[in-house]
């Protein structure tokens, strides 16, 4: 049902933006194809249900504008900040 | 008398009628930090300074005539996932490391303005996913009643600190089990409010359709008072219930009360001693006048992997705002904007999140998400469906909160899927939005140590009073809840 392979758990990291080291690629592997067997249960339970969405309580406040936080209180927690700004690499006319 | 041998509501009176000071029971407090914390390791941070400054503060704000709020003076302990302006909140993580909110949590705020005094952060499985507390970048505690084992997870620190004395009550978060179930192990109560009971304004998100904060203390009815004054409607969590605070049943006795056991949660997996322990205190249970009623769950065996398919799916999308821009370290990588993503969270999370990560990843990916999340979310509809025919026969549910004992740090880290299945009797009620609470049901010999078991009691959603007062009456009959491990009496 798996076939979690190196190659599909690289695409996998990639998708989710996360570096894994070849070594964490080799013992993450197995593990997933356990995890996922022992959860095959689930996969092959025949519920006849159709899927819903659980009913979870849910409100939205008056379209109003209130008192927030300040952009300085905002970027203070930022690596790199700069007049106001979070700063990134840049993306346009990258190398990538 | 020592604050250690307070309980939160005692000390809150001791306070407010001026036979203690604030500062007597801060500076008490501190000292056994000082003291226990090296041996414990539950703490990742103590706020020595700011602690007496505010016990200061409400002794002046009482010698001048305010009115103590209902944690005045009190100690309290919070899981480093609850955010406090300009204090550390790493969630147990080093991409989060040494970032410092902006904002006060909404139930911190409440603590606050009861009168409670925050003394320290504790330690967690990074980003509340774990069961021993292990998974933590900065710390791992430990069990107050045998320093070779787990105090549970992933509210691991708050446990472990209320367990040893330190503080008489702590705030954790439960997402599958993480207040239940090192409450449990720890030999305290803690509790798992209603979905929606308590506000999650910022309580760090993990899997929102599941999160709750949880009270963790040495009684249930330190575990009241704190409801009472955490609970209530908060417009900045789109989830919160608008409901009035949860006010103490006023319920005196269990006689006549259903309490439905399922039959599931007594399966293979289930240790011999917590099994005989559960079943001494369903006796007493009976003994107290409530009814022993079998009932049915039969999706049991179906609720880990559902839990875990659906809390890596939100936790995959929760989690992927901590890419290196807005909070904590960056790591540059190749130079581009996903090179640097990757590779700060590459650097910044541990095994346990990553895995979980890819997990949900996975489950929601094109062509396994029907599969995988689809089912998940058609078992957790049947899981609900069943506790509501269960309820319409019983008040009650009552199970073992974990199916083991204490086991030594260490013992489950290489093995994560048996990890996992350390939550199997605490995710049914979290996929199912029920209140539940686990309270001391007794202690088992394992060798030379003794360990607690939790007894778990689960309600109907919204009857959050009514399975706290059955515990309150359970604890005042059986009294398991005041012994102390030795640690706590040094």
């Amino acid at each position: 049902m798996s076939a979690i392979d190196l190659d599909a758990l690289r695409k996998l990291a990639s998708l989710a933006r996360v570096r894994l080291e070849d070594d964490e690629l080799r013992r993450l592997a197995p593990e997933f194809e356990r995890i996922l067997e022992a959860f095959g249960t689930l996969a092959r339970a025949d519920l006849g249900t159709p899927a819903e969405a659980p009913e979870l309580p849910a409100h939205a406040r008056a379209d109003e504008p209130l008192p927030s936080l300040g952009r300085d209180a905002l970027l203070a927690g930022a690596p790199q900040a700069d007049e106001g700004f979070f700063v990134v690499p840049k993306t346009i006319g990258s190398a990538r | 008398m020592s604050s250690a041998e307070l309980d939160a509501s005692a000390m809150r009176g001791a306070h407010a009628r001026g036979e203690r000071s604030v500062r007597l029971t801060i500076e008490d407090t501190l000292a056994r930090i000082a003291r226990i914390e090296p041996t414990l390791g539950a703490l990742s941070a103590v706020l020595a300074d700011s602690a007496r400054t505010r016990a200061d503060e409400l002794d002046a704000a009482r010698a001048n005539g305010f009115e103590p709020g209902a944690l005045f003076g009190v100690p309290v302990v919070l899981k480093a996932n609850l955010c406090q302006t300009g204090v550390e909140t790493n969630c147990g993580s080093r991409v989060l490391a040494g970032w410092r909110p902006p904002y006060t949590a909404t139930v911190v705020e409440r603590l606050l303005a009861a009168g409670a005094v925050p003394v320290a952060v504790a330690h967690m499985d990074e980003f509340a996913m774990g069961s021993s507390g292990e998974n933590s970048a900065f710390g791992r505690a430990r069990n107050p009643w045998d320093l070779a084992r787990t105090p549970g997870g992933s509210s691991s620190g708050p446990a472990a600190a209320v367990a040893a004395g330190l503080v008489p009550l702590a705030l954790g978060s439960d997402t599958g089990g993480s207040v239940r179930q090192p409450a449990a192990l720890c030999g305290i109560a803690g509790f798992k409010p209603s979905y929606g009971r308590l506000s999650r304004h910022g309580l760090v998100a993990f899997g929102s359709s599941l999160d709750q904060v949880g009270p963790l203390a040495r009684s249930v009815r330190d575990v009241e008072l704190a409801l009472e004054v955490l609970s209530g409607f908060d417009e900045r969590d789109s989830t919160s219930l608008r409901a009035a605070p949860v006010a103490r049943s006023a319920r005196t006795s269990l006689a006549g009360l259903r309490v439905g056991v399922p039959q599931e949660y007594f399966g293979a997996g289930l240790d011999a001693r917590v099994r005989a322990t559960i079943e001494t205190a369903l006796g007493e249970l009976e003994a107290l006048g409530a009814r022993r009623v079998p009932v049915s769950l039969p999706s049991t065996a179906l609720a880990i992997p559902c839990y875990y398919v659906l809390a890596t799916a939100e936790a995959a999308s929760n989690l992927a705002r901590f890419d290196g821009v807005r909070y904590g370290p960056r790591v540059d990588g190749d130079g581009s904007l996903e090179g640097m993503q990757a590779a700060t969270r590459g650097a910044g999370f541990g095994a346990e999140v990553k895995r979980r990560i890819l997990l949900g990843t996975f489950v929601l990916s094109h062509g396994y998400a029907e599969a995988w999340y689809g089912k998940a979310l058609a078992v957790r509809a049947r899981l609900r469906a069943e506790f509501e025919a269960a309820f319409a026969a019983v008040e009650l549910i009552v199970s073992p909160t974990a199916p083991t004992l204490a086991f030594r740090l260490g013992e489950k880290s290489a093995d994560p899927l048996s990890m996992y299945l350390s939550d199997a009797l605490t995710v049914p009620a979290s996929l199912a939005g029920l209140p539940a609470l686990s309270v001391p049901a007794g202690f088992a010999r394992d060798g030379a140590s003794e360990l607690a078991v939790g007894l778990q009691l689960v309600g109907p959603f919204g009857a959050d009073a009514e399975v706290l007062a059955a515990g309150r009456l359970f604890e005042g009959a059986t009294r398991h809840h005041q012994r102390r491990p030795a640690l706590a009496a040094s």
